[in-house]
């Protein structure tokens, strides 16, 4: 009688108690939290990671990265992360050291296995050649950091993040490779696709240079065929003065240059006064991604970017008959 | 003590400057900075103080970098004019370390204290020339500075929380010129900070603090107060910053009556043009308890205005103006300007600083 | 940000009417009944019915405690200026940064012997080794110019020669650079003067000459 009673009510709760084992084992491991710099990256990372990360970036893409604050909701997201990406060169050198100081996490510290620098992956273009010092204005030691306007060159860089969730996660190596290589072939097919829209625009030969606020479209020029001869900036970093938008103004009217760029982040009181003194009206575009708005991706980014490099080439030839 | 001091600085100036020759070499991810704040005053109407000629208010070197995978070091040491003469002291020494303990850091060594906001700010970072009289009066003229072992804990949590614990030596508190006395309860203080978002992509951070001791003739003090910072920034440039510390503090020396005072500024700022910036604050004072020896009480009170414009043409120097008025008022007596003066700062980096708290 | 921006300048408007708003007049009952006044400062005698109080001057043996503050906080520096005559053998103390009844303080203790001026600082009943303050001579009257930084521990005091022409940089004494030190800090934020055959005629309050 007692045999059968604790076999009657033992037996069912230990069936159950297997039944919560098994069913714990098969319960999905718990995602990867990856925090980055900026939301390109923060992108990027969602491409390769799919439903097995949960990524957040601390800026929005409205800011100037350059210039930010170390702020506290920065640590306290950062101090969750299993992964920290950045995009390196400098270019978060005066906050992000900050941030992860003061999270206090080892494993996200540069040199730990959740740290993930983006910028170690590239081929840096203007890479200074002699040294450097600040009367040069804000020069980045180990060259520009505004490669990921390069849909090619980000997609190598990328890799970063996969080796860095990949030391996290060793077990979804095979995985996060696959989707990996599908992002390369997505991201190379987006760069042929661009090229052969603004081949197919006025943006060729001669109409194909350009002069730019700071120094952010170095990499994306390269990509699609575009050349830079003017910076307003005369030193990285540093307003220019009235005398400078002047003097780059008729350098421009002289070499018939009409097309001029500025990311939404450049000053618009002096782009303002820039087209008041040339005269030229400056094609103003993102160059980060942002949420709740038309380029929440990479791809629709760079399209943006394209767009209106067209229509303001479209405007300026125009102007010009 | 003067000469080991200037041998120490010559020697590390020697350091900082081999060092950069050696960047390339091995540096064992050492930085270094050096700042120098140089301030002066004209057009002074005071009744009791007269003008400071421009001086070098602090010429400072630091050094910071990884002593091994676990420990950082920091080294900082600075001169300050008195009576004419620079004097050099040792700022800040420190061993710290952000991988022993998740989420906190710790931090031994000698240095300003973690407390309040103009506390923990080199003076030459400070956003306006001189320092609130709730600072001077409650912290000395640049900050608390000891010996010290402190904690501080960034919690993991959706709402940023940031607690620090700290106990200093305590022999001394705020201006010295001796090594002090055994407190009977050392310095200690805690803070704990919290940060929400404003619209417009702003910030505002805010923190509570404590700080208290018991000094070695068995004066209690205890300081209380609330520090807020905010600030929106439109692309490099700051568009609106806010910061302001309100103090109260209590002091009870054995057999006599507890001593009550309270002090606050505010400094509102605003960007003018891509880097001017113009700010203007306001700082009140007073000795809630001051009575006369016959025990009748006496209403006081400081207050200051300080209208200042900014100019920094890089993060690297920063050129100030300002123009302080300082009114008095004890008892009947009303002193609508008791003080009033220009006050001008130069201050310049070289090296690399490193990056800021909010 | 509009909200914050007009925070703050309220918050300063607030502060800069601050005075005005507490400027309403102190039911003062300072009174100089049972003492007087010597220039502005109000004394009261404490007990000390051989002291006198005329014509500006307080005179004979005896304390007076000032009515009003010395300061308004404990840990801070004040200065005070005196002019003061004494008999041989006399002698006028400061008593500084005291409680009210001139207990707890520092004490400057300023003896005649002959034409020589000595000062030594006094604690309860110790007294500290005394320090003459060459160049001044004790048989006329003495003006001094004293220091107290009670923000200090100990108090840093100097002193200054009052008559002819002020040198901040050479003191007749300044107790951080000699043996003749007070032996600790006020407790309170009060003052008076102790005399012994002494005429205290002018005491004048202001900030420190020296700042530290």
């Amino acid at each position: 009688m007692k045999i059968r009673f604790i076999i009657q009510i033992m037996l069912p709760v230990i069936l159950i108690l297997i039944s919560e084992a098994s069913a714990s084992t098969q319960l999905s491991p718990p995602k990867i939290l990856v925090v980055t710099s900026t939301p390109d990256i923060a992108w990027a990372i969602r491409e390769i990671g799919g439903d097995r990360v949960e990524v957040q970036s601390l800026l929005t893409g409205r800011e100037d990265p350059h210039f930010v604050d170390a702020r506290p909701d920065y640590v306290a997201k950062v101090s969750k992360a299993d992964v920290v990406c950045s995009v390196g060169l400098e270019l978060e050198v005066g906050w992000l050291p900050k941030v992860l100081a003061k999270a206090a996490r080892r494993d996200i510290q540069p040199g730990g296995k959740g740290y993930c620098e983006f910028g170690s992956k590239v081929e840096t273009l203007e890479k200074p050649t002699s040294p450097v010092n600040r009367s040069q204005g804000d020069v980045h030691p180990a060259g520009n950091p505004h490669f990921w306007l390069s849909p090619s060159v980000f997609a190598k860089a990328t890799r970063e993040a996969v080796d860095a969730l990949e030391r996290v996660r060793p077990e979804l190596k095979g995985a996060f490779d696959a989707r990996y290589s599908e992002f390369l072939r997505m991201m190379l097919g987006l760069e042929t696709r661009l090229q052969a829209k603004l081949s197919q625009s006025a943006l060729t030969g001669a109409n194909a240079r350009y002069a730019e606020y700071h120094r952010e479209f170095v990499y994306f020029s390269k990509s699609f065929g575009l050349t830079g001869v003017a910076v307003l900036e005369e030193k990285p970093g540093l307003s220019p003065s009235a005398a400078r938008l002047a003097m780059v103004s008729t350098q421009l009217k002289a070499e018939k240059v009409s097309l001029v760029l500025a990311a939404t982040s450049a000053p618009q009181k002096l782009i303002r006064k820039f087209e008041e003194l040339s005269g030229l009206k400056v094609a103003v575009v993102p160059v980060s991604v942002q949420s709740n708005s038309d380029f929440e991706s990479y791809p629709k980014l760079l399209e943006r970017i394209v767009d209106v490099l067209i229509e303001a080439s479209k405007q300026n030839q125009k102007r010009a008959q | 003590m003067k000469i080991l001091y200037r041998a120490l600085l010559i020697s590390f100036v020697f350091l900082f400057l081999a060092g950069s020759q050696m960047a390339t070499a091995d540096s064992g991810g050492l930085s270094t900075f050096v700042a120098v704040d140089l301030v002066g005053e004209a057009f002074v109407r005071s009744r009791e103080t007269s003008s400071k000629e421009a001086q070098i208010r602090g010429a400072e070197v630091f050094f910071a970098a990884p002593i091994d995978p676990v420990f950082d070091g920091t080294l900082g040491i600075a001169a300050h004019p008195e009576g004419g003469v620079s004097h050099f002291e040792l700022h800040e020494a420190t061993i710290s370390s952000s991988k022993l303990l998740p989420y906190t850091q710790i931090r031994l060594g000698q240095g300003f204290l973690s407390i309040g906001k103009l506390n923990r700010v080199h003076q030459h970072d400070w956003p306006f020339i001189e320092a609130p009289k709730v600072h001077t009066s409650f912290f000395d003229s640049e900050g608390v500075n000891d010996v010290l072992l402190e904690g501080t804990v960034n919690t993991p949590t959706e709402l940023p929380l940031e607690f620090t614990l700290g106990v200093a030596k305590g022999w001394v508190y705020g201006h010295a010129h001796n090594e002090g006395k055994r407190p009977l309860v050392p310095t200690h203080y805690t803070r704990v900070q919290s940060f929400f978002e404003l619209p417009g992509g702003g910030g505002l951070q805010f923190a509570g603090n404590y700080l208290g001791r018991t000094d070695s003739n068995a004066r209690r003090t205890r300081l209380m107060g609330l520090d807020i910072t905010a600030k929106w920034r439109e692309g490099r440039a700051l568009a609106f910053f806010l910061q302001s510390e309100i103090w109260l503090r209590q002091v009870k020396n054995p057999g006599v009556d507890r001593e009550d005072t309270i002090g606050l500024y505010v400094f509102p700022q605003f960007n003018v043009t891509e880097n001017v910036d113009f700010g203007i604050r306001g700082d009140a004072y007073s000795v809630l308890s001051s009575k006369d020896a016959l025990g009748n009480k006496i209403e006081n009170a400081s207050s200051e205005i300080v209208p200042t414009v900014t100019y920094k043409p890089s993060e690297f120097s920063t050129f100030r103006l300002a123009y302080s008025w300082q009114l008095e008022q004890r008892g009947d007596e009303v002193t609508r300007v008791a003080d009033s003066r220009l006050q001008a700062q130069i201050t310049f980096i070289l090296g690399s600083h490193p990056s800021h708290d909010f | 940000m509009k909200l914050v921006s007009i925070f703050g300048i309220l918050a300063i408007l607030v502060i800069s009417l601050f005075p005005a708003a507490c400027s309403k007049p102190s039911e003062s009952k300072s009174d100089c009944i049972e003492g007087g006044k010597v220039g502005v400062v109000c004394f009261k005698s404490l007990n000390s019915p051989a002291l006198s109080f005329s014509s500006g001057t307080i005179n004979g043996t005896g304390s007076a405690l000032a009515v009003g503050e010395l300061a308004t906080e404990t840990s801070s520096g004040k200065n005070i200026s005196v002019a003061f005559s004494l008999s041989d053998a006399g002698s006028l103390t400061l008593k500084t940064f005291s409680k009210p009844d001139l207990s707890g303080g520092v004490d400057i203790k300023l003896s005649r012997a002959g034409t020589k001026l000595e000062l030594k600082f006094v604690k309860g009943a110790t007294e500290s080794s005394a320090k003459e303050l060459v160049g001044i001579d004790a048989s006329s009257e003495v003006k001094l110019i004293v220091d107290v930084h009670n923000d200090e521990d100990p108090a840093h005091i100097l002193v200054w020669n009052g008559s002819g022409t002020f040198a901040l940089e050479t003191p007749l004494l300044n107790s951080e650079d000699d043996d003749v030190k007070p032996s600790g800090q006020g407790s309170d934020k009060y003052w008076g003067v102790t005399l012994a055959n002494a005429k205290l005629t002018q005491a004048v309050l202001s900030e420190p000459k020296k700042e530290d």
